[in-house]
């Protein structure tokens, strides 16, 4: 529809009376950001259906504008197509700010960032014949940690299993959500906060211990600290899990038996899991 | 001269059941690498349409799967009294509910609990075909 349209001519004219109080500022509750519904599909569809035929009537009215250039009728039609133009504009601006208001519900998040992470060493994986198996919680509600946080979580967990296994072993990666009750331990004073968790639970076979095969393939460089790279990688993971109000637990068992990193995770309260 | 051990795979033939392509393609490659032809099945249906025509050493298959799970196509090849049965190795350690326990508990058949790496894979295998396994046979190799 903005095809044929100069800049200004797509400019949004004021309403003619824009002091006047439409019904919903008339409305004791004050409107917020949160409580304006967004528009229904069904009026979005509509909204498109009409730009389309504009665009259609628009088109029309440009080619009756060059065959009436030289008289009169010319320039209604100019003015025409302008006042399309400027309808046009004001239908676009609504459905950008439609885009922009209506809530995203979050789905998924959890499995999608450790497939993102478990895709990022495909190649690693063939390399070193790791085998992955997956058990994924349906529907595992979302976790308060940011997207971010949590990809970077996952990426240091699996960086640090991978820099301690042998080649040839398996990793699982597996999800439940929990609600635990019973205040004990370390855990009492976050379970006060929060009784709704997700775990992330990672096995993996054949523990090793930080191997120079481990390290060279996933590019650490030991000279750059006296600690070993690996752990340093675990503390700072463990260090976002903390800063995140969650746990983390990091059970390392002989090459024949299996070995555990464990994100216990605080879980989004029901019903808020929308950007 | 020298010699070259020779896989007890070698040679063999396996179906590979799981809905994990990765997986099992991963593990198609390692048993290639060992002289082991294998035939891969995202389902029991799958799987069961292959094994009309190849002949199969060993059978390694995910208890849960989309489509046919594990327990339905051992049923199935018990149904039309297959001689694959007891060639069955059983992945387990996904979701296990009560009638898949119960299955387990049913059957004599090998399991393998997920993770598992190449080696337990490989071991598994072996224990299976004990009854025609002759050991790792010690080949003259030339030419090297």
């Amino acid at each position: 529809m903005a095809d044929g349209f100069s800049d200004s001519e797509k400019g949004i004219t004021p309403p003619a009376s824009s002091s006047t109080k439409t019904p919903e500022s008339q409305e004791d509750v004050p409107r917020t950001e949160l409580n304006i519904p967004p528009l229904s599909s069904f009026l979005v569809d509509l909204i498109c259906t009409v730009r389309k035929s504009l665009e259609e009537v628009v088109n029309q009215t440009e080619t009756y504008e060059k065959k009436y250039a030289n008289n009169g009728l010319g320039e209604c039609f100019f003015r025409l197509r302008s006042d399309i133009g400027k309808i046009d504009a004001l239908f676009d601006n609504l459905l950008q700010y439609n885009k922009i208001v209506t809530p995203v519900r979050k789905t998924n998040t959890v499995h999608n960032l450790i497939e993102n992470v478990l895709k990022k060493y495909d190649t690693l994986f063939e390399k070193r014949e790791t085998l992955i198996f997956r058990r994924f919680e349906k529907d595992l509600p979302e976790v308060i940690v940011p997207d971010e946080q949590l990809g970077y979580l996952l990426d240091s967990v699996l960086q640090y299993i991978l820099g301690l296994m042998a080649s040839g072993g398996g990793i699982s990666f597996s999800t439940r959500s929990l609600v635990i009750q019973e205040k004990e331990d370390e855990r009492k004073q976050l379970l006060e906060q929060n009784n709704r968790w997700v775990e992330i639970l990672a096995i993996f076979t054949r523990y090793m211990g930080s191997t120079e095969e481990a390290k060279s393939i996933l590019g650490i460089q030991e000279h750059l600290t006296e600690q070993n790279p690996l752990d340093l990688i675990l503390q700072l993971a463990k260090k976002m899990v903390d800063k995140n109000r969650g746990l983390m637990k990091v059970e390392l068992a002989e090459e024949r038996n299996n070995s555990s990193i464990s994100l216990l995770l605080p879980a989004e309260k029901e019903g808020s899991d929308l950007l | 001269m020298s010699t070259v051990k020779k896989s007890f795979l070698s040679g063999k033939k396996g179906l590979l059941i799981d809905d994990d392509s990765q997986m099992i393609d991963i593990l198609s490659k390692y048993f290639a690498t060992e002289g082991c032809y294998t035939e891969k099945a995202l389902d029991g249906k799958l799987a069961l349409e292959k094994m009309d025509n190849t002949p199969f050493d060993f059978i390694l298959c995910d208890i849960n799967m989309p489509g046919m799970d594990g327990a339905t196509f051992y049923q199935q090849l018990k149904g039309i009294g297959s001689p694959y049965l007891d060639k069955v190795i059983f992945i387990t350690g996904d979701t296990m509910d009560h009638e898949i326990q119960e299955f387990l508990k049913s059957i004599n058949n090998p399991l393998l609990d997920k993770p598992f790496g190449l080696d337990e894979v490989k071991e598994a295998i072996r224990r299976l075909l004990a009854n025609s396994y002759t050991g790792v046979e010690t080949l003259p190799v030339t030419g090297l």
